[in-house]
């Protein structure tokens, strides 16, 4: 069901897009963003075909040790990831990445259906995408290491290789509104293959980013990831405790580089895992100093 | 030419989410514990084999990252306030980092049975038994 949801989504947006084909008009894309991640999210931005890009992105500690562990800096780092991307053919962007948290090995596909233009012709920017991360971890990190594909199952299967498998998919669209503003909105849809007993399968949620410009190259950037938690499909009797992670940073970007550093409280950099297994709040135990660091490189 | 690229793009994406499945990871058994048992958990035969049996936790806790929990030298290394809290059990360090319910100690965590008897020792007193 769901996933005829998604392609008929998709296919809606293939048919719109032939229309504004037809339109031939003198109008430049804009750029929204200047790199295809904000703090931890992903951008409707997709780099120049043929490039390839390089993440490195940190979260340290905790700051609420305060000055003993240097606000986190010196305590025990809390995730790291390394990413690389890479665009084949106009618009698509194919990336791999690998993190520390659950050794989750990610793929993912990001496609940009249009972006928006000076004059206004289009006048926003929409992509969508789309993550499939597998859990890494031994057989023994699972309390038996053993699943059931139904809580009324008794017979316990060993865990297989697609059991691992969690996915992350997601529209956005995003509208550069000012010099100084671009603004993105989206909603995006969790699925994880296996989960504990008392946990949920599936989980929709609602984002927002946002980059203020300061400076030609700097800007402040906001996200706001809120899980909703819609009774309806939910599996289990009480609803699980799902926590919206937000992040306040500062931007420095120029064409082949991007640097973040950034306050939030989503413990990893896999949306999936930030969406469903949040258990920190924006406040002095929660939030942690993180940054990311991108590099392009054209060919 | 274009749309022939997008529906690429839209199979490619499809089929990354083409196996969704519903499993339940099944938890390991906690034998309930009767409140008039008196039964001590004993350190060397109980809580030792939590960390040592395969090298769960001594694979990396065997000197470099403390606590340091091979068999010889774990119970000098944790029976300290910062590992054991016998005022509040269930805040012990050694409890709660790698409790698999906290977020903290990706690593490794305890599964359920294993905390169950480690919050248990330490109640009973975190003896060298
Ligand atoms: C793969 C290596 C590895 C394994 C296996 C491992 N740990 Fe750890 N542990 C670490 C590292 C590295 C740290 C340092 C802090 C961090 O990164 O979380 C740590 C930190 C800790 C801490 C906090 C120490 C402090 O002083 O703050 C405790 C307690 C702990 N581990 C207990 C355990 C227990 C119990 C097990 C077995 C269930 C275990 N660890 C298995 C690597 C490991």
């Amino acid at each position: 069901m769901k996933k005829s949801i998604l392609l008929l989504l998709l296919t809606g947006f293939v048919c719109s897009y032939s229309f504004a084909q037809e339109e031939e008009t003198e109008s430049y894309p804009v750029t929204v963003f200047e790199s295809n991640y904000l703090v931890d999210d992903q951008t409707t931005m997709v780099f120049d075909k043929k490039t390839l890009g390089y993440a490195i992105q940190h979260k340290f500690g905790t700051m609420n040790n305060g000055i003993s562990d240097l606000w986190g800096i010196y305590g025990a780092g809390r995730d790291i990831r390394l990413g690389l991307e890479y665009v084949p053919v106009k618009n698509l962007q194919l990336g791999i990445g690998i993190t520390k948290t659950k050794m989750y090995t990610d793929l993912s596909a990001k496609y940009r259906i249009f972006q928006q233009t000076d004059d206004n012709s289009v006048p926003v920017s929409l992509a969508v995408y789309g993550v499939l991360a597998i859990d890494g971890r031994s057989d023994d990190s699972f309390e038996s290491g053993t699943v059931i594909p139904g809580k009324s199952d008794t017979i316990p299967q060993a865990i297989s290789f697609t059991n691992r498998w969690s996915y992350f998919s997601q529209v956005m669209v995003s509208r550069k509104f000012t010099e100084w503003l671009s603004v993105q909105v989206g909603g995006s849809y969790t699925h994880y293959n296996m989960v504990k007993m008392d946990e949920n399968h599936d989980l929709w949620g609602a984002h927002a980013l946002a980059k203020v410009k300061i400076s030609p190259q700097s800007s402040i950037t906001f996200n706001y990831n809120q899980p909703l938690k819609i009774e309806a499909i939910s599996e289990q009797p009480t609803m699980p405790d799902y926590k919206p992670s937000m992040a306040i940073g500062w931007q420095i970007a120029t064409y082949t580089h991007a640097f973040q550093i950034y306050i939030s409280n989503a413990p990893s950099m896999v949306p999936q895992e930030n969406m469903m297994y949040n258990t920190r709040s924006f406040d002095k135990d929660g939030i942690a100093i993180g940054f990311t660091i991108t590099r392009l490189w054209n060919f | 030419m274009k749309i022939i690229k997008l529906l690429m793009a839209v199979v490619v994406i499809a089929l990354l989410f083409s196996n969704c499945e519903y499993n339940f990871i099944v938890p390991v058994e906690v034998p309930p514990i009767d409140p008039g048992d008196t039964t001590k958990v004993s350190f060397s035969e109980e809580i030792i084999p939590i960390f040592n049996d395969g090298n769960y936790c001594t694979s990396c806790h065997a000197g470099n990252i403390p606590p340091d929990l091979t068999p010889d030298n774990a119970y000098a290394e944790i029976n300290n306030a910062k590992y054991i809290n016998k005022e509040t059990p269930e805040e012990s360090l050694i409890y709660t980092y790698p409790h698999p319910d906290t977020d903290t100690h990706q690593r490794k965590k305890y599964n359920s049975a294993q905390a169950a008897k480690i919050l248990r020792w330490i109640e009973q007193g975190a003896m060298n038994n």
